[in-house]
């Protein structure tokens, strides 16, 4: 237990008995006090009826007295003393009766004695009366004879009230002394249980004080002893606080140009997105007025000078009908142009949506699409398994009837053309290729294959729109691929492709925007 | 006005479209009671017989609407749904006419009810081909519809 609680504790136990001793003490004296005082009114009481008796006792001699110098001297104011003396003493007896009525002793000797009295007083009076009525002379002693006889009786029963009155105060008195110094042996008892309980008392106290003290003392040596280590670590944490300041402002302030960069980049791709999103919705405008409004005119450009041709045709000189054919083939390239055009850039914009699809049937589908190509040609197919992939197949559809389109165009010089599909694995991607025995080109311009516009052969040798390889190459960039082409001049050409194997890869790298390449 | 039962209604408003179709169809004689309109508005007043044609009757329409969707005032999508949404006009074969090959306006063709949508060649004998094909089929091979059709009594029809 807590050593402060259990002093404590100990204190109050050592006041509560301190407290039940005073408490005794103040008892006994407020006794002994109440006891002396009732002593001192029973003294007072007994010294009355001791006065009321000897009145009684010696009233009757007084009278006796009376009576006799009455006989002798016949004065006449003494028959009137004896009246008030005979009630006097009559009173006295009848207070006696009154202050004795609680002592059943001195009742009864009253009892006894109270007649005896009350006959010699009646015989007094009587020897009074005689006296006053014989007008006698105070020579004439004959009739006087004694009243009454003296009683040892009456005396004897005085004397007894008397004593046992005395012996009552007596006793009285020795029980208030027995009291008293009973009182006082407490009180001595008491003084010194007093003493010893709140020396030990103060002694405890001391003791606990001297044991604060000391621990206060050792408490207060620790904190010197901690305050100086404490100083010592506080200055050495200041110094940390101080780098660690340094170092979070240097962070904090880092971070705000980093926020502030990053904030000023938010807005620019915000700003950049917008300004696409416009593009877009103007490219996709354009797009939309190209395949609606360019497509018109072309229309109406072969339209009526077909009609030309077929209504006029043989009044036409030859010359005329040779500018006809060159308008009507200029219009058609012209619309094979948009056409083009319009498939790079839906290529671009469209988002892909892949799924695994066997390359195999693309490639039918695409031969099937080429076949009016192939009217009258000999070409020897060789088409090797195709893997599955995870591709769009209305995309890659379109990048085989372009590869197969071109292998079919570049080999129409050929007796027999060979056009060979095939693919192998390489680096978690899937190459495919598409190779024929053709015209080729020239590998120092192979760059310039896949751009728009850029054509390495001549208009009157082969003709074409330069678009083609451009929308493979975009198609293929979509799905996380790559394109590239091998050849010599008239060696024939090789167009590779690779599409990651695992579809992961593909579907992020869609571009949203239709960027033309 | 002329008040004769038009067969063909021609919205558009390209003069040498206009002329070029005109041509295919008298060239292939399919009918020479064609009506040319050049806008989207003129249109819905001819098929509403309203305005203008204010004297024509909802029972006696063309039996055939060739519809190009670049137009002036009121598109083609506009002419199209006017005509698809109400009883008394949706029973005519609509075909659209047009340029535009674009993903968007086909769905939204299909989605509006057109009966038919040719892309115009830009080759004049394929063009040729084309209008003798459905102009053969809609006007001689097809079931027109009934006068019924063209009453407004099922108005509580799907619209």
């Amino acid at each position: 237990m807590n050593r402060a609680l259990k002093f404590r504790r100990r204190l109050w136990g050592v006041a509560t008995v301190v407290i039940a001793i005073l408490g005794f003490a103040f008892f006994l004296a407020l006794r002994s006090a109440i006891q002396a005082e009732s002593v001192f009114d029973w003294s007072a009481h007994t010294g009355e009826v001791l006065d009321k008796i000897s009145q009684a006792r010696f009233g009757r001699s007084r009278l006796m007295n009376q009576l006799w110098s009455f006989r002798v001297t016949r004065r006449p104011d003494l028959p009137a003393h004896f009246h008030d003396d005979m009630a006097s003493v009559r009173q006295n007896l009848n207070d006696l009766r009154t202050l004795t009525a609680d002592n059943p002793t001195q009742v009864q000797i009253l009892d006894e004695l109270m007649p005896l009295v009350a006959a010699q007083l009646v015989s007094l009076q009587k020897a009074m009366d005689d006296a006053v009525a014989n007008n006698t002379s105070p020579t004439d002693t004959s009739t006087w004879s004694l009243p009454f006889q003296p009683s040892d009786r009456v005396r004897d029963l005085f004397a007894t009230m008397e004593n046992d009155e005395r012996r009552l105060l007596a006793e009285r008195s020795a029980a208030v002394r027995a009291n008293v110094a009973r009182t006082r042996l407490v009180l001595l008892i008491v003084c010194v249980l007093t003493v010893m309980i709140l020396s030990v008392a103060v002694f405890l106290v001391q003791r606990e004080i001297l044991l604060r003290a000391k621990v206060e003392a050792g408490l207060r040596r620790a904190q010197e002893m901690l305050g100086v280590k404490f100083e010592g670590q506080r200055a050495e944490l200041g110094h940390v606080l101080e780098d660690l300041h340094a170092q979070i402002r240097a962070r904090s302030k880092a971070e705000a140009e980093v926020r502030e960069l990053n904030d000023h980049l938010g807005r620019r791709v915000k700003q950049r997105t917008a300004e696409l999103e416009e593009m877009n919705r103007e490219l996709e405008a354009f797009s939309y007025s190209v395949s609606h409004d360019l497509r018109a005119p072309l229309r109406h450009l072969d339209g009526f000078s077909h009609i030309l041709q077929q209504t006029y045709g043989p009044q036409l000189p030859e010359g005329a009908q040779h500018y006809l054919e060159r308008i009507r083939s200029a219009a058609k390239h012209m619309s094979e142009l948009v056409e083009d055009l319009l498939q790079l850039a839906r290529v671009g914009r469209q988002a892909t949506r892949c799924e695994l699809q066997p390359i195999r049937t693309l490639v039918d589908e695409a031969r099937k699409e080429v076949e009016p190509e192939c009217v009258g040609r000999d070409i020897h197919w060789e088409i090797s398994s195709l893997p599955e992939l995870e591709i769009d197949p209305g995309l890659f559809r379109l990048v085989f009837t372009n590869l197969l389109s071109n292998a079919v165009k570049f080999t129409r010089d050929r007796q027999v053309a060979t056009i060979e599909v095939g693919s192998f694995d390489g680096n978690g991607m899937s190459v495919i290729f598409v190779r024929d025995n053709g015209a080729g080109f020239d590998p120092r311009h192979a760059d310039k294959l896949f751009g728009v516009f850029q054509r390495l052969h001549r208009q009157d040798e082969f003709e074409g729109t330069g678009i083609g390889l451009a929308t493979v190459h975009r198609i293929v960039q979509k799905h996380g691929g790559r394109v590239w082409a091998e050849s010599e001049v008239n060696k024939g050409a090789s167009f590779y492709f690779s599409v990651p194997t695992t579809s992961a890869a593909a579907s992020e790298v869609n571009e949203p925007m239709g960027t033309v390449v | 006005m002329n008040t004769r039962n038009e067969e063909i209604l021609l919205v558009e408003d390209d003069p040498a479209d206009a002329e070029l179709t005109l041509m295919a169809i008298g060239r292939e004689k399919l009918t020479t009671n064609v009506r040319v309109v050049r806008d989207g508005a003129e249109a819905l007043d001819f098929v509403f017989c309203r305005g203008l044609y204010a004297e024509r009757k909802f029972d006696r329409p063309p039996k055939l609407i060739l519809l190009d969707l670049k137009l002036p005032k009121v598109s083609g999508h506009q002419v199209l749904r006017a005509i698809k949404s109400d009883p008394r006009t949706r029973s005519i074969p609509v075909v659209v006419l047009t340029s535009s090959a674009q993903d968007r306006d086909l769905v939204e063709c299909y989605r509006s009810g057109t009966n038919s949508y040719i892309q115009k060649p830009v080759d004049l004998q394929k063009f040729q081909d084309t209008v003798r094909n459905f102009g053969t089929y809609w006007l001689q091979v097809n079931q027109p519809p009934p006068t019924a059709a063209f009453l407004d009594s099922d108005s509580g029809a799907r619209t």
